[in-house]
């Protein structure tokens, strides 16, 4: 089972893909909660994410997804340490697990602690079963030292992402890049992920960040789909005034 | 059993695959599924931290790391954790019992800080003594604590760090802040913002060897005469801020509630006389060369009417330049009229 393994497309994930086919009421299982798990993500309420997440895991304390998952929302939390503790827990129960490794890596590498971050990450991929996290977070440890292959590293990402798994991967590898300022390599992958999860605000909010930051006009509505999305979203409303009052300059310099 | 990680089929019953580690399923073994959370007031220094991190001012490693091997090998000893803890905190430090060292430390500085701040008053003094005791509980709780459960062995242990500390803390400030003194005055100088009561800081170096000019508050243990059938003369043994007025050579009149120094009137305002000088009859004295004039409250004691007269008066007021023991620089307390004095006329 991976995490992004039942992401919902489009209208399609309204009718609930991979859903038990008898009607009555859910089964409100572990997969359960991870679905809605991922799906606050998708909105970018990380708080919620991270409630499900413990709630799969009060179903089936095995149940691999939800304890990376609450590690990947600590990481999103910017609760950094508490990721980095959290992980080691996670560990126990999946020894040397090349995902909680790389989210360690990820974790350290965002607390400012490259030589730590490498060192995960290092150890991260020598492992079986490399997966696309595992590459994504190899690719933002080696952008924060500014090395030049962190592109490879998010090609192999996405070329690991299975079917599924595909729009999910390319959202994190956009909004890595839009976090290291490459927007246009961010646009490229945001772009294609809108159009395979329209239903996402965080999407259209990376989005929209990335064309805010190329001056491109576009960004205006990316911000107010997002919004429309996750009313309220204060984040998206901030970035929008932002971007609607932002300076003569900026407009003129289309920055 | 099938591990959800490497599809290893396990034999039935096994809690953890046989070829991974991964823990199986169908077990019901309690797991707190919770993860810690961060405090929202801890948000703002972590980011500073990172920051600091990642300009490199800070290390990537725990400063914990950067100590000595001996340092960790002495946390093992309460004796010599109890010499690690003259750093309060250091030993559990050592011990990596962080939390302790921030709480702790916290506190301790806060106390001495404030206890520093408002040092000379009541308060000041139950604050430095609050960060002594602190201290103490820090060193006691690094080392003996966990050692001596008996009651009557822990009392003994914290009277003895309280003293050892309380030794500690006036050896420190003798040989650090030594040349700091507290005197009180009994003086009111309206221009200087000085009323009776107040306590300055004086610094001993500007006692010796630096000529004083007119208007300077000086530090010198008053003197009490007492007048009649026991003349007798003693030296207060309680520093006191006093003022100078007449300078070595000059001739000083009292006169009109007014000091006249070379038949030059001074102000009222910054060189005022005090209660006890204001006589009928004017009088002059002549300073001697080694010594300056000063003002103050003194106890003059007699036997039926006193008549204050130049001898009275140059024996209380006239200090040898070498009895100077201090300069004050600052009004202390209050703390509303807490700053520098002004300089010499």
């Amino acid at each position: 089972m991976r995490r992004f393994s039942r992401l919902e497309f489009g209208d399609k994930g309204d009718e609930g893909a991979g859903k038990p086919a008898f009607s009555g009421e859910e089964i409100r299982d572990a997969e359960y909660f991870n679905e809605q798990a991922t799906r606050y993500w998708l909105a970018a309420d990380f708080e919620v994410a991270l409630r499900n997440y413990s709630r799969a895991l009060e179903q089936d304390h095995t149940f691999y997804p939800g304890w990376l998952g609450q590690v990947m929302m600590l990481i999103e939390l910017n609760e950094l340490k508490e990721a980095d503790v959290w992980a080691d827990k996670a560990l126990e129960m999946f020894p040397e697990h090349p995902e909680l490794l790389a989210a360690k890596a990820i974790a350290y590498t965002r607390d400012g602690r490259p030589e730590k971050a490498t060192a995960y990450s290092d150890n991260s991929i020598t492992k079986e079963n490399v997966t696309s996290l595992v590459w994504l977070a190899r690719a933002e440890v080696l952008l924060n030292r500014k090395s030049g292959i962190a592109q490879n590293c998010i090609s192999k990402a996405l070329s690991a992402a299975t079917g599924e798994e595909g729009p999910a991967i390319r959202l994190q590898a956009g909004r890595l890049l839009n976090r290291k300022g490459d927007c246009a390599g961010a646009l490229q992958y945001l772009r294609a992920v809108v159009d395979e999860l329209p239903k996402s605000a965080l999407a259209w909010y990376e989005l929209g960040l990335a064309q805010a930051r190329l001056g491109r006009p576009e960004a205006q509505m990316s911000f107010e789909q997002a919004i429309k999305l996750r009313p309220n979203w204060q984040s998206a409303e901030e970035a929008l005034s932002k971007f609607n009052n932002r300076g003569f300059f900026s407009k003129f310099f289309g920055r | 059993m099938r591990c959800q990680r490497c599809q290893f089929e396990n034999v039935p019953g096994e809690s953890r695959c046989f070829k991974c580690g991964s823990i199986l399923g169908g077990q019901n073994i309690p797991v707190d599924v919770h993860p810690p959370r961060m405090s929202k007031w801890q948000a703002p220094f972590r980011s500073t931290i990172r920051r600091l991190r990642l300009w490199s001012v800070l290390p990537e490693e725990c400063i914990y790391e950067w100590l000595p091997s001996w340092m960790k090998i002495m946390s093992g000893n309460a004796f010599l954790v109890l010499i690690l803890s003259i750093v309060p905190g250091l030993a559990h430090f050592t011990q990596r019992r962080f939390r302790q060292v921030r709480w702790y430390l916290v506190a301790w500085v806060v106390f001495l800080l404030t206890g520093m701040f408002l040092y000379g008053g009541p308060i000041g003094f139950l604050l430095i003594g609050l960060a002594v005791a602190t201290h103490v509980w820090i060193a006691f709780h690094a080392a003996l604590l966990v050692e001596h459960q008996d009651i009557g062995y822990r009392i003994f242990d914290v009277v003895f760090l309280l003293f050892l500390y309380m030794f500690f803390y006036w050896g420190i400030r003798a040989t650090v802040f030594g040349d700091f003194v507290f005197a009180n005055t009994a003086l009111r100088i309206p221009r200087q913002s000085v009323q009776p009561g107040d306590c300055q800081l004086a610094r001993r170096s500007l006692a010796q060897p630096r000529p004083f000019s007119r208007g300077s508050l000086v530090l010198i243990y008053p003197v009490n005469e007492v007048v009649g059938y026991h003349n007798s003369r003693t030296v207060s043994g309680e520093l006191m801020t006093v003022q100078i007025i007449g300078l070595p050579g000059e001739e000083v009149q009292i006169k009109d509630n007014a000091f006249v120094v070379n038949g030059r009137i001074l102000d009222a305002n910054e060189y005022s006389v005090p209660g006890w000088m204001t006589m009928r009859k004017s009088v002059v004295i002549r300073v001697a060369d080694d010594s300056y004039f000063v003002n103050n409250v003194y106890n003059i004691a007699g036997h039926g009417a006193l008549t204050l007269n130049e001898a009275i008066i140059g024996n209380v007021c006239i200090v040898g330049a070498r009895d100077i023991k201090a300069k004050a620089i600052m009004r202390w307390l209050p703390l509303t009229r807490r700053g520098f004095l002004r300089s010499d006329e």
